[in-house]
């Protein structure tokens, strides 16, 4: 498998479409998931490198996402880079404690979203914030 | 007083038994309608009215561990929703506005009033306090409702805004074909504007946080050249694109007592002002100095030579809401909320902010902090009845994390936990969590002075030890270990004034901290010098 595989789970259409853009110039496969419940099924089906989730959506807050991810033995594994409009405070230190990779605010600067998904990626393990 | 209702139950604080027989004597001739409890020490009676609050506490300002309007001050720090009722000896009334001042609720002298007249001040007091309680928690509902409103609409206008930044830096990138040199600018304009929108909308959620209260400052020892330098870096870039100069002098270090956060943020806002307002050609200066008016303070100077500030303006400047006309370059305000974030920031760590400016020749806006004192800060547990206590100790504490693969932010959850344990296990009135003095590459140390004999810190060790293992953010991620370090101030000194003997005690104190964070970080430390 060359490319790496991202799930994008954002209840925004026209953000989903920009994110592919964005990441298919960065050289990755992106696979789409527009809520909660079909985010865990996608992720199930799809088995992504990597999961960017929105923390506001539809049918399953993306925390419960988020929570659904860590205990799924399958998916345990998969960082998860949280992308939300939501305020860091409060919001960061909730997503950090639940398991999540990084913590990134929208609108996110690209050199950002790139360093931190190759990051996530080489499973280095740490985040830079 | 209504007979079906519990007694109302009283806290006197009052040293001279005679005083306080009298006082007791007045109440029980008004039936049962008073349940009074006496102590003659403020500490005993801080401890019992957190256990049990009192509906009033009756309070001498004179006693054996404290004195003046600061009895009052401490009573309230610790027990803000209680009213306290001044008995005094003294008739004075400059004493009296000034007890008020500090939140007293009325101010009685003892050779002065029968006891309805005492029962009646109490009804007052305690009817008074509840309107104020009342009043508070209706402001802070009202505040809590628009930081919820702004922080959902921040929200929902960050997404569409996510939108736009996505899309054009997709056109800019040119992943969508190639762009003409005028596409090319008109989506430059664009991202600009955007990314102004966004820093609007940040700065609409600080200032909702500042006022209600959520805004929470850590104070540190910080080296304020290394946040000079950081914000320099960050700004240079724009600076040039400008073609404005940005430099900065300090004749010695300076350490100061601030959170470095923030003032990275203030300096940041100051520069950037003054990148705003300086026309190409022009110049920045950042100038550090120590404070001509107070030694205690160090000034810094954010110095353009751009177009100025008229007279009227100045004065309006740091009111929120307030745009200065005419910035050069695209003409267009902010939402006036910079510099007064930025004096909020600094008024709450203790400091002030200024301009000076000359209309066409540029502005200088400065600001103070407070310089990292030790001595000041340990005088609340070392000095008793006007002179050094001489036996106290200094706890060391030191967090190590559990090696996990866990994110740079858990630890500092973990760190904020443990720090507000330590906070919570320490006795406020006396003893003193010190600030973080320098950095160790692994872990943190924390530093406590407790004003305590050998038994009362091994008390305030157990219970350290105690919160921990309760405490699961600490106990999962870190070990906490704990040594007590017995202080000994000589009387050698005992001849110089109180000031001296601080600082010789400061001195050592520092000496100590200073060793253990260079011995903690033996690898290539960059443990902090610090005068004290």
């Amino acid at each position: 498998m060359d490319k790496h595989k991202i799930l994008i789970v954002d209840d925004d259409n026209d953000l989903r479409r920009a994110l592919h853009i964005r990441l298919r110039s960065f050289g990755y496969e992106t696979v789409f998931a527009i809520d909660g419940v079909s985010a865990i099924a996608m992720a199930l089906k799809e088995m992504p490198d990597l999961i960017l989730l929105d923390l506001g959506l539809p049918a399953g807050d993306g925390f419960v996402v988020l929570e659904r991810l860590r205990k799924n033995t399958k998916l345990s594994c998969i960082p998860v880079i949280v992308l939300t409009a939501r305020e860091a405070r409060g919001n960061k230190e909730k997503a950090v404690a639940g398991g999540c990779f990084a913590f990134l605010q929208k609108p996110v600067d690209n050199d950002d979203l790139l360093a931190t998904i190759q990051k996530a990626l080489s499973g280095s393990g740490a985040l830079i914030g | 007083m209504p007979t079906n209702r519990r007694p109302t139950r009283a806290l006197l604080v009052e040293d001279n038994p005679g005083d306080a027989f009298l006082v007791q004597e007045q109440l029980s001739r008004l039936g049962a309608s008073f349940d009074v409890k006496s102590t003659d020490h403020l500490s005993a009676a801080i401890e019992a009215a957190t256990s049990t609050p009192p509906d009033v506490v009756l309070l001498d300002l004179n006693l054996p561990d404290s004195t003046g309007t600061e009895t009052i001050r401490r009573m309230i720090q610790r027990v803000p929703n209680v009213p306290v009722l001044v008995l005094t000896g003294q008739d004075d009334e400059d004493l009296a506005v000034k007890a008020m001042q500090e939140g007293a609720q009325d101010y009685l002298v003892k050779s002065d009033f029968d006891r309805r007249h005492l029962a009646r001040a109490i009804k007052y007091a305690i009817e008074r306090q509840s309107l104020l309680l009342a009043l508070h928690q209706s402001r802070d509902q009202q505040l809590h409702l628009k930081d919820q409103l702004l922080s959902h609409v921040s929200h929902e206008l960050r997404s569409p805004l996510s939108c736009i930044h996505q899309f054009v830096t997709i056109l800019l990138d040119g992943l969508s074909g190639p762009l003409n040199a005028e596409q090319k600018e008109c989506l430059e304009t664009v991202l600009k504007s955007a990314k102004q929108l966004r820093r609007m909308i940040e700065d609409l959620l600080e200032t909702a946080r500042v006022e209600a209260g959520k805004l929470t400052l850590e104070m540190r020892c910080v080296a304020i050249e290394d946040l000079v330098g950081q914000a320099m870096n960050m700004l240079r870039a724009s600076a040039t694109a400008k073609g404005v100069s940005l430099q900065a002098s300090q004749p010695t270090p300076f350490l100061v007592y601030a959170d470095p956060h923030r003032v990275l943020q203030i300096l940041l806002n100051l520069t950037e002002n003054a990148i705003k307002f300086t026309p190409r050609g022009g110049r920045i200066h950042i100038e550090t100095d120590s404070c001509d008016e107070d030694a205690h303070f160090v000034v810094v100077k954010v110095s353009d030579t751009g177009c100025g500030i008229s007279e009227q303006a100045r004065s309006l400047v740091f009111e929120r809401l307030y745009q200065e006309e005419g910035a050069t370059g695209s003409g267009r305000k902010g939402l006036g909320l910079g510099l007064s974030i930025c004096k909020d920031l600094i008024w709450r760590m203790g400091g002030k902010i200024w301009v000076e400016s000359t209309l066409g020749q540029g502005s200088t806006f400065s600001f103070t902090l407070p310089v990292f004192s030790l001595a000041k800060l340990i005088s609340p547990a070392i000095v008793e009845n006007g002179a050094l206590r001489q036996v106290n100790h200094l706890l060391i504490v030191k967090l190590a994390p559990i090696p996990t693969t866990s994110a740079i932010e858990a630890w500092d959850k973990t760190r904020r936990a443990c720090l507000e344990l330590l906070q919570r296990c320490i006795l406020p009135d006396k003893d003193v969590l010190l600030p973080s003095m320098g950095q160790v590459r692994v872990g943190e140390f924390f530093f406590i002075l407790a004003a305590a004999d050998a038994a009362g810190t091994e008390v305030l060790v157990k219970r350290i030890r105690e919160q921990v293992t309760r405490c699961s953010e600490v106990s999962a991620n870190a070990v906490l270990d704990v040594t007590s370090h017995l202080l000994e101030f000589s009387d050698d000194g005992k001849g110089c004034s109180l000031d001296r003997q601080l600082s010789g005690a400061a001195a050592m104190i520092g000496n100590l901290i200073h060793q253990t964070i260079k011995k903690g970080d033996s690898q290539d430390g960059q443990a902090q010098d610090f005068d004290c």
